[in-house]
């Protein structure tokens, strides 16, 4: 059957539910625009779900994703916006369904959709888990990666989302139909069949993730014949506290902690067959590594690897801890077989020592680390929705437009593109969004999103009843979810108890409290008995407060005036072997339900309507295409450069390795922001004042010539990039034959009669400067473009005259992705690529060292060999340095002005290293570009247009909300003792001079609501008792008219 | 269900990430674990009140835990440092009541780990169990019914 | 500002004795901001006490109240009623604060909740450093604004005495050597010359040893009406 769905202008369609897609849907849904999240599997989450941890943070912390702080622990979503009751209104997920069709053009896409049944009702699944119980088969759990099994009717992950069981009706499935006859809802219906839609779209966004490599598929390393060979992903699910062991990391053959571990890398990478980088294997490797590290004591850990690839903010940092804390050894080979002893299990591993003679060692587990290859079904993909794949089979992207594919209106995000991690993804993902945004401006705010409530909606509800100075009239629902929470607790006795229990006007029983018909019930009662407090004693807070909260809404009474038992998950379902017991503690869990209930007052949020236009500073690449991004999207900005021209660092680039022409990407640039009627670019112009909060502003501007002028704007862009580092560091500026990189490619491209005279060349990498005491001036970290630049001007060398010698002095070389090619293309037309380490860098010295006869001067580079054990000396002609990137003179400043961390390397330091790398923490701010760490032209656009797409989330809101559950100061008792100010784990109190604090003394602290991220550990602190946090005050908490926080009930 | 027939009153406090979704998993695993703990949410473990447990405590509750998300892990980024320093604080003056500071516990867990949650109630159970009824608990009984 | 730390609670207890109706009295100035005896401490504290008297057995009254400023009248009146239906008012002020009690309440029965400790500030959230004794006779003007009485162990006035290691003080290796700081911040400021000024013998008759000490402003004062 094809149904025709009809469909609102400006939809856009994503195609991919994990990390990516998630980001992309929400950033689209709060702009305005209607989304279609469409997934393959039963779930949301995609391979991030799996993870246990990330790098280099350690933290699991999907649920900061994004800044809504609703309840709790929000896996596998990114936000509170994908929780089931919570969904955001403008998305629309469509899980086991895929692409079959699509025609038209950007902007009216016909998109044919095949939607596999999951045979089981979303809306009806309880979660009992009868079905499952009474499934005869067994299949290995996709999810936990085989480790453990799984039913033919089962949950994807036990944290699904939508949270509820699908039938996977394999030929496996024997059709018993036991789980439906089981199941208590009527939910599961094993006929259904798989069914066609069409979706009229204006874009599509394509984040279908990657495919691991096979570990089977290298049968010289025994994955599936040797029980100790585990790939990265089931180490992943080991360590995972979610995992099978929940995160006991044990080897499969005897379920030992393991003792010598060995990680070998590249599998699946950087060989004939896939001749690129996976680009995230060294930093997971490193992050396995120490997980071990920390999990077994005294475990021996051994990466085996060809380059340690660190190459993002804070990596490097993290991989010396990996070495030097932790003690990871990592070893420069790349393990080619190993054998078992099929005695006990261990593995033996061959590779050559320190001395050059080859070693023999024994582990009990060794980890395969797998690569990423492009999606299952890319090619099919491709083929309906007519765009390109490349050489490698991943979504083919043009270097300066690296989110669209080769089809107009089709963008593509994360690992689809070239292999990413989250943080790269997240970037894209939210990148895509904004490119989406600004493509159909005309639509944007088209469907309002409200957050006026603790839930999400359109906002449109009733008027509310004014309940204040009532006395509390409490009704109490109990939820029989049967079985659940019946088979195990009297619900009759539970009923009887609750009605004697204070301010108890009604109590019921609403059947399955979450059906159409349990809501109804609710709303009739509150009506019918004029209740003003709601206790509903059914399951989660997690999963279903936002449903009551709305019901009771609808029923005119304040979201906030509504309380949840669990008497679920944290009763019924632990105690179901007890009935007395678990009784009883329903009892009072209700009766705690009915203390807070009463002590619930409404809660209101402030409306804001946000100034609608961007401040941009910094006029490089970066900054140039947010401002376009935003303009388009029909929004002003205001664009600050502090030269005399914009393009920023763009000047200096002339060409790029894939071949592209930058100059170009300049000119175009430029004349668009200078043309664009939206945009007022100030050059010479730095920012020195900045103040305000999100949505509204205020920033003053000082030309060079001293004049100042004011704007008001809604949010902020950090894009002031950075500066190739000089100093004298290997007789840079000293030695007329020393250059840098930039140097050479200048030189290259405007003297190349010159180059091509060259005979031999050295470049040395990772040079960091010197301060006046011959100390490095930077922390080490890896400027992640140099490689490339590198090898970009090696090559235009070696093209210029192959009989150049030139000889590459690296550390790791750098060449992620598809950069990779053109490292194998160096090695090929014969560049040199010589190892060096900290303690064997390379010594420069001038020869003759004349100054009047500085151009005769020769030098000499020496450096150890590492093969040969021996030094190398050679007399170059020219000695380029591939210097560090540092951040823009003046970004502490900035930092300071906008009150705006930085990270130890010294760039803008943003809320969340991977799952918010183009947010500050303050919501309003934003970064992109090299401002925020060394990259590529590519990704300094993707960053781009990520904080566009943020920024515009945030400009198209009609209003937007501020508050709800904040800390709140009662300035009559506030004494400025700066408690909350130094404690505050996001530094938002500040103690504000012009307030009134306790004795009419000035200077009282104010708690940004905007900003408050609602913890309440302030409030626990604050020495004069001053803080109180809405909706957890501490009579809400200690409820002094009814005992709730020792006391039980007595039966 | 015990030997001296004392069944304790514990309370635990747990934030809303991981500390009530591992009750929740524990639920989703039905995982058992003893029916005597109940259930406070607090925003983050950042808002334990030495108050707030010294009043469950002089409400007559045996034993008070809070669950917290693992240190490096709070939604909150160091929230539960906050709630541990408090509740270290809190432990000693137990002591110094009478009561004992083994009484109250703080645990830190993932919201995956339902096991761990389970776990936890049971040692605070057997815990409180060996060391008997509080004192306090008699006197408050009529309070409640 | 004045630092103060709380007593053990068995103390506190024995201070008590046998009263039945206890005040908990806080103090929302100086030793609120060290978290010693605000709002906060003052409820703690009073929970704490209810509880231990009932593990005794001997299950008392306690009440918490807290004021502004212990050490103003105007603002220990509220208060009156409060204590005049207590048998003892634990005050957890300053040691000014407890006498300020006992002066306005000359029937009531006033103990310290407090140990008062000294003079000084908030190095960071949780630690309070002395940097005043009050001496009566401020020498920071040469000194470097680094105080030797306050923070040389033997309260030297002269340079350092032969205990000085690395910076640090021989009394305690934890201590940084004031006159080791003093010297160290007048070379960076370029007033090493002051190093030399000889510091006569210390006027002790202004500090404590000349007894309590008063001070009278005239002009400040507002004098009875005749």
């Amino acid at each position: 059957m094809a149904v025709n769905h009809e469909n609102p202008e400006g939809a856009v369609l994503v195609v991919g539910g994990g990390i990516g897609g998630m980001r992309a849907a929400i950033d689209l849904a709060e702009a305005g625009l209607k989304v279609y999240l469409v997934e393959r599997e039963a779930g949301l989450g995609g391979r991030v779900a799996q993870l246990g941890y990330m790098f280099p943070t350690h933290d699991c912390v999907l649920c900061r994703g994004t800044s809504d702080h609703g309840y709790g622990c929000t896996r596998p979503a990114i936000s509170p916006a994908f929780v089931d009751h919570n969904l955001h209104p403008n998305i629309e997920i469509m899980t086991r369904t895929e692409i079959v069709d699509a025609s038209g053009q950007a902007g009216d896409f016909t998109v044919t959709l095949r939607h596999h049944p999951r045979y089981v009702s979303v809306e009806r699944c309880t979660n009992c888990g009868l079905c499952a119980a009474v499934c005869p088969v067994r299949l290995p759990s996709e999810f936990q990666e085989a480790l453990v099994t799984r039913m033919a009717i089962h949950k994807s992950a036990p944290r699904s989302f939508p949270d509820a069981y699908y039938v996977d009706k394999g030929d496996y499935c024997t059709d018993c139909r036991r789980c439906q006859a089981v199941c208590p809802t009527g939910a599961v219906n094993l006929d259904e069949e798989a069914w066609d839609e069409q979706v009229h779209v204006s874009a599509v966004i394509l984040a279908v993730g990657y495919r691991l490599s096979d570990a089977g598929a290298l049968e010289e390393f025994g994955y599936g014949r040797y029980p100790n060979v585990v790939h990265s992903m089931q180490y992943e699910r080991y360590v995972s506290r979610s995992g099978p062991t929940e995160g006991l990391l044990l080897r499969p053959s005897d379920n030992q902690p393991p003792k010598r571990i060995a990680w070998l890398q590249c599998i699946g990478s950087r060989d004939q067959e896939h001749p690129y980088c996976s680009s995230i294997c060294c930093m997971y490797a490193t992050k396995e590594a120490v997980l071990a590290k920390q999990r077994v004591e005294g475990v021996h850990c051994q990466v085996f690897m060809m380059d340690e690839r660190a190459f993002n903010k804070e990596y490097n940092a993290y991989f010396h801890r990996s070495c030097q804390e932790y003690g990871v050894q990592y070893t420069r080979c790349r393990i080619s077989d190993l054998w078992e002893d099929p005695q006990t299990h261990d593995l033996i591993l061959h590779y050559p020592g320190e001395d050059g003679k080859m070693k023999e060692e024994r582990f009990d587990m060794v980890v395969l680390s797998v690569g990423v290859q492009p999606p299952a079904g890319a090619e099919a993909l491709a083929r309906a929705l007519g765009f390109n794949l490349n050489e490698y089979g991943f979504c083919r992207t043009d270097t300066f437009n690296p989110l669209e594919t080769s089809q107009p209106g089709i963008y593509v995000c994360g690992a689809f593109a070239s292999p990413k991690e989250i943080a790269e993804t997240i970037i894209d993902a939210a990148g895509a969004a904004g490119d989406v945004m600004r493509l159909f401006h005309d639509q944007l705010g088209g469907r309002p999103s409200s957050r006026e409530y603790p839930f999400l909606s359109r906002g449109d509800f009733p008027p509310e009843r004014d309940v204040s100075g009532q006395p509390p009239r409490v009704g109490v629902f109990v939820c029989r979810c049967y079985p659940s929470i019946e088979g195990a607790v009297d619900i009759e006795r539970l009923l009887e108890r609750a009605r004697e229990y204070p301010h108890v006007v009604y109590a019921a029983d609403v059947g399955y409290g979450c059906f159409p018909e349990g809501l109804a019930a609710i709303k009739q009662a509150i009506a019918d008995h004029d209740l003003n407090r709601v206790v509903v004693a059914a399951c989660s807070h997690r999963t279903h407060e936002s449903l009551f909260q709305r019901t009771v809404r609808e029923a005119g009474l304040n979201a906030y005036l509504v309380e949840m038992a669990n008497i679920r998950e944290h009763c019924a379902w632990v105690h179901a072997q007890e009935p007395e017991a678990a009784t009883r503690k329903a009892m009072e869990l209700v009766r705690m339900a009915v203390g807070r209930a009463s002590a619930l007052q409404p809660v209101y949020k402030t409306a804001v309507q946000p100034v609608r236009r961007a401040l941009i500073i910094g006029g490089g690449v970066a900054g140039m295409t947010a401002a376009l991004a935003i303009a388009d999207a029909g929004f002003d900005v205001t664009l600050v450069e502090r030269s005399e021209a914009l393009g920023g660092h763009l000047h200096d680039i002339h060409y790029v390795v894939e071949g592209y022409n930058p100059q170009r990407l300049l000119r175009d640039l430029v004349n668009r922001v200078r043309g664009h009627t939206r945009i007022d670019v100030y050059t010479r112009t730095e920012v020195v004042e900045h103040s305000g909060r999100v949505g509204n502003y205020r920033a003053v501007l000082r030309r060079q010539d001293g004049r100042q002028e004011v704007v008001t704007h809604g949010v902020t862009i950090v894009a002031t990039g950075g500066q190739e580092a000089r100093g004298s560091r290997y007789l840079l500026g000293k030695h007329p034959r020393v250059i840098t990189q930039l140097e050479l490619e200048e030189a290259i491209t405007s003297r190349l009669d010159e180059i091509a005279r060259l005979k031999d060349v050295v470049m040395i990498q990772c040079v960091r400067p010197e301060d006046s005491e011959g100390r490095s001036a930077l922390p080490p970290y890896c400027s992640r473009i140099c490689c490339t630049s590198t090898i970009k001007n090696a090559l235009r060398i070696k093209v210029a005259n192959p009989d150049c010698r030139v000889t590459v002095l690296y550390k790791d070389i750098i060449t992620y992705g598809f950069r990779e090619q053109y490292y194998t293309e160096a090695r090929r037309r014969g560049v040199l690529f010589v190892r060096y380490d900290e303690e064997n860098e390379p010594v420069v010295e001038s020869l003759n060292g004349d100054p009047s006869t500085s151009s005769e001067r020769r030098l000499r580079v020496t450096v150890q060999e590492p093969m040969l054990r021996r030094p190398m000396v050679i007399e170059p002609d020219l000695l380029v340095l591939s210097m560090a990137i540092e951040p823009a003179q003046g970004s502490a400043e900035l930092a300071r002005l906008l009150k705006v961390p930085l990270s130890h390397e010294g760039f803008f330091l943003e809320a969340h290293i991977k799952m918010r790398p183009m947010d500050f923490m303050e919501e309003g701010i934003f970064v992109c570009g090299m401002a925020h760490y060394p990259k590529f032209i590519e990704e300094s656009i993707s960053h781009a247009l990520a904080t566009a797409g943020r920024a515009i989330t945030i400009l198209a809101k009609e209003p937007f909300y501020i508050g709800g559950t904040v800390a709140v100061v009662d300035q009559t008792k506030c004494m400025g003792c700066l408690t909350c100010v130094r404690v505050c784990p996001f530094h938002i109190p500040r103690v504000d001079p012009h307030r009134v604090g306790a004795g009419g003394i000035a200077g009282a602290s104010y708690i940004e609501p905007a900003l408050c991220h609602g913890c309440g550990t302030c409030t626990a602190e604050c020495p004069a008792t001053a803080i109180q946090l809405v909706n957890y005050t501490d009579t809400q908490i200690m409820v002094p008219e009814m005992p709730v926080l020792g006391s039980w009930v007595s039966v | 269900m015990s030997d001296n027939g004392f069944e304790p009153q514990i309370t635990a406090f747990m934030c809303i990430y991981c500390g009530y979704m591992a009750a929740d998993t524990a639920g989703a695993l039905r995982i058992p674990y003893p029916a005597n703990v109940k259930l406070v949410k607090l925003p983050c473990t950042g808002k334990t009140d030495p108050r707030y447990i010294l009043q469950a405590f002089e409400e007559g509750a045996d034993g008070v835990y809070v669950v917290a998300c693992p240190v490096g892990n709070c939604h909150h980024v160091r929230g539960n440092e906050r709630g541990y320093a408090r509740v270290q604080r809190t432990k000693k003056l137990l002591d110094a009541i009478g009561l004992g500071g083994e009484r109250l516990e703080m645990f830190f867990m993932s919201g995956g780990q339902g096991q761990a949650f389970a776990d936890a109630a049971k040692e605070m159970t057997e815990r409180i169990r060996s060391l008997g009824p509080s004192p306090i608990k008699e006197r408050v009984n009529e309070l409640t019914g | 500002m004045i630092i103060g730390e709380q007593k053990p609670l068995e103390e506190i207890k024995e201070l008590i004795g046998d009263a039945r109706k206890v005040l908990v009295a806080g103090c929302g100035t100086c030793v609120a901001v060290c978290s010693a005896g605000g709002e906060r401490e003052a409820q703690i504290l009073a929970s704490a006490l209810r509880l231990a008297f009932q593990v005794d057995g001997n299950s008392r009254e306690v009440t918490e109240a807290t004021v502004q400023r212990q050490c103003e009248w105007e603002y220990i009146d509220p208060l009156a009623e409060q204590v005049a239906e207590s048998d003892v008012v634990v005050s957890l002020a300053c040691g000014i604060g407890v006498q300020t009690l006992v002066e306005r309440f000359p029937e009531a029965w006033i103990v310290p909740g407090l140990n008062t400790t000294f003079l000084g500030m908030p190095q960071e959230q949780g630690i309070w450093v002395e940097r005043c004794q009050a001496c009566g006779q401020c020498i920071l003007g040469v000194t470097a604004g680094i105080c030797p009485i306050a923070r040389c162990s033997k309260q030297l006035l002269n340079g350092p005495c032969g205990g000085s290691h690395d910076g640090k003080c021989e009394v305690n290796p934890d201590i940084e050597c004031a006159w080791h700081l003093i010297y160290e911040r007048l070379r960076k400021l370029g007033k090493l010359e002051l190093m030399l000024r000889f510091q006569p013998a210390k006027d002790w008759s202004v500090s404590r040893d000349g007894g309590p000490r008063r001070i009278v402003r005239e002009d400040l004062r507002v004098l009875p009406e005749t």
